[in-house]
């Protein structure tokens, strides 16, 4: 039989202590007016997979929502993600596209691409994205890759990212990536420490966010924070 | 002859945030777009095997508060159903139908659950809810072991594996699928463009 004191704590206690306090540090402004006071700009994570359609509409539309606020992006390409044994997975992936496909045309955007890559196809890619980071914006390899991906049909393989990468970088992409899958791996791992599990996922300002379908409420959080679009 | 009116399948689930928010705005739907809404009660995903890490939990709990603050709606004095709760619910709601006061018990139920923090797997509180929208407490009693009403509930479960789809509250109309309290807005855009 449950104790009815486990119940509650558990049940209920837990819970709404759990929203209180997250209402409390939601409604702080601390860390954003400490920046604007030291001239420092903010920043949101973003993590994402390239095999994830919602990625080509988070990507992109984060990207512009904080060039005019004082907040900079920062891009952590991941491959491994989701639930551990998740028996859904397929399910999850096949309903993705369709939906993903209907939210990008709704914000005039396209998904172009018939058939999702797996996370193998496109790790080298996230790898290189890293690689990306040393060689200068490595938004703009991001943006082109994920444009590459997802509006088009054309073949996921090292020759044609290579032409992205060095439109972007106007140099080859490394020959040998470990390093940067390592740093892949270490992305992977400060999304889970840091307490989401999933692409596309934006951390603002404490406040975990499905990027691709949560714009606007992130939009708001900003206003809130005092990191409001120039005018 | 008259055209047969538009059927969309509601899956939902007390266990669901989510489907409490979707709720109001999912009963609406007749009025607004002349459609039949089946409402289709669902087991919680936890109890169907589909795993819940605490980084979820966490996730949606905190999503769906917001989420609650944009849309207006109470949220917050929780009384987690998972166990007895959400499924005693399942039944009552069943019955509810069958006296024709299916909106109000799920609504009632799902807001006693999200905002009012009421036990409902305990008698006083499931009997609270009944009450309120005028059920039969001991007929709602009887609902709880009624065969009937159980391979009602289990063939809601098939169907939402039949079509493809595991979460809730998922909306089917035809043969499109939406996912979420978030994407109402996206079947409502379909069913304005079917309805003229």
């Amino acid at each position: 039989m449950t104790n009815p004191i486990t119940d509650y704590v558990g049940k209920a206690l837990l819970p709404r202590t759990i929203l209180k306090i997250d209402h409390i540090k939601m409604k702080n402004r601390m860390v954003p007016t400490l920046e604007r006071a030291l001239g420092l700009v903010g920043k949101v994570e973003l993590y994402f997979a390239f095999d994830d359609p919602y990625a080509a509409i988070a990507v992109p539309k984060i990207f512009k929502m904080l060039t005019n606020r004082d907040v900079e992006p920062a891009f952590y390409p991941i491959v491994r993600r989701g639930i551990e044994n998740d028996p859904d997975l397929d399910k999850r992936r096949a309903y993705a596209m369709e939906d993903a496909r209907r939210l990008a045309a709704s914000l005039g955007m396209e998904i172009i691409r018939k058939e999702a890559p797996t996370s193998e196809e496109t790790a080298f890619v996230a790898a290189w994205a890293e690689a990306g980071r040393e060689d200068g914006d490595e938004y703009f390899f991001i943006e082109k890759a994920l444009s590459y991906i997802w509006k088009s049909n054309d073949a996921i393989n090292r020759e044609n990212i290579t032409e992205v990468y060095l439109d972007a970088f106007d140099q080859d992409p490394p020959d040998d990536f470990s390093v940067y899958e390592a740093r892949v791996r270490k992305n992977e791992k400060r999304l889970v420490k840091k307490g989401h599990w999933e692409s596309p996922a934006a951390l603002v300002y404490g406040q975990w966010y499905f990027a691709h379908e949560r714009l606007d409420q992130i939009a708001e959080r900003l206003d809130y924070l005092g990191r409001r679009a120039w005018k | 002859m008259t055209d047969k009116a538009l059927t969309v399948e509601f899956f939902f689930s007390f266990r669901s945030p989510y489907s409490y928010l979707a709720g109001p705005r999912a009963f609406a739907l007749p009025e607004k777009y002349g459609i039949e809404l089946i409402y289709r009660g669902i087991r919680p995903m936890v109890t169907r095997g589909v795993p819940l890490p605490m980084a979820k939990k966490l996730y949606i709990l905190r999503d769906a508060a917001r989420e609650a603050r944009r849309l207006g709606m109470p949220f917050g004095g929780i009384y987690d159903p998972l166990g007895e709760g959400a499924i005693r619910c399942l039944y009552v709601a069943e019955y509810a139908s069958r006296e024709g006061k299916q909106k109000e018990f799920v609504l009632a139920a799902s807001r006693a659950i999200w905002a009012e923090g009421v036990k409902v797997a305990g008698d006083r509180g499931l009997k609270r809810v009944a009450d309120s929208v005028g059920l039969d407490w001991d007929k709602c009693l009887e609902a709880v072991s009624n065969e009937a009403i159980h391979q009602k509930i289990e063939e809601n479960n098939q169907r939402l594996e039949a079509i493809g789809h595991w979460g809730v509250p998922t909306f089917r109309l035809e043969d499109k699928t939406y996912w979420g309290q978030d994407r109402i807005w996206l079947l409502e855009e379909e069913l304005k463009r079917r309805t003229g």
